[in-house]
C-alpha cells in the first residue's frame, strides 16, 4: 500500500473515531486535498474500506459502519455502528476500551445486550452464526 | 457456528491493531493464522 493511501486510510479511521461518525468526502478533501478521490478508490481495491456503490462515500471502515445497522456499539463515551456481530466486537478492540454491544436475533428479534469487559463478552453463550465462507466474504461484503 | 466468547477472542485478534499509528495491512497469511489458532479450519475458513 502507498504511503499516500495509507496517511489517507489512517486518516479515515481517525476521523470516524473522533467524530463517531463516518467522515464525508468533502471533509475528506477539505483535510486532506483533491486527489483524495483517487486514493479512496484504490482502499476500496484493496478491501481497506467500502464506499457507496452510487456515490463518492465511505460505507464502511471496517469494524465501523457509516451507517445504522443491528449491531449499535457504546464505547469510550460514544456510540458507532458495526456492519455485523464480529464488527461489534471489534470497535471495542480496535478502541482497547469496554464497551457495550446492544443488538438483536436476527431469527426470532429478542434483544442482545452484551457488555465487553477487559475484552471479553459478558455474558458470552449467544451463538454467532457465519454464514458465507471466508473465501467469498469480499464477492459482496455488504451481504457478507 | 461459534460463542460469543471465541467471537470475542476472534475479534481481538484481528482488530486489536486497527487503529494503531503504525498500522499496515494484514497479509492474507496473517489472517489465516488468526483463523487457525483459534481453531477456525478446514475449507469454510480457507481465505483467497
Amino acid at each position: 500500500m502507498e504511503e499516500r493511501d495509507l496517511h489517507v486510510r489512517n486518516h479515515v479511521y481517525r476521523r470516524f473515531v473522533e467524530l463517531g461518525r463516518a467522515p464525508t468526502f468533502a471533509e475528506l478533501q477539505d483535510e486532506l486535498g483533491a486527489d483524495v478521490e483517487g486514493a479512496l478508490r484504490r482502499l476500496q481495491d484493496a478491501h481497506a474500506l467500502v464506499l457507496e456503490p452510487d456515490r463518492l462515500e465511505i460505507r464502511m471502515a471496517n469494524p465501523f459502519s457509516a451507517i445504522p445497522t443491528p449491531y449499535l456499539v457504546e464505547a469510550d463515551g460514544r456510540s458507532w455502528y458495526g456492519n455485523c456481530a464480529w464488527d461489534a466486537f471489534g470497535i471495542p478492540a480496535a478502541l482497547h476500551v469496554d464497551g457495550h454491544i446492544s443488538s438483536a436475533c436476527p431469527d426470532c428479534g429478542e434483544p442482545i445486550e452484551i457488555d465487553i469487559r477487559e475484552r471479553r463478552p459478558v455474558p458470552d453463550q449467544h451463538v454467532f452464526h457465519v454464514v458465507v465462507p471466508a473465501e467469498h466474504w469480499w464477492d459482496d461484503i455488504v451481504f457478507t | 457456528m461459534m460463542t460469543a466468547r471465541k467471537l470475542g477472542e476472534l475479534a481481538n485478534a484481528w482488530w486489536s491493531d486497527r487503529l494503531t499509528p503504525g498500522w499496515q495491512p494484514h497479509t492474507r497469511d496473517e489472517n489465516q493464522k488468526i483463523l487457525e489458532g483459534l481453531g477456525l479450519a478446514g475449507s469454510f475458513w480457507q481465505l483467497p
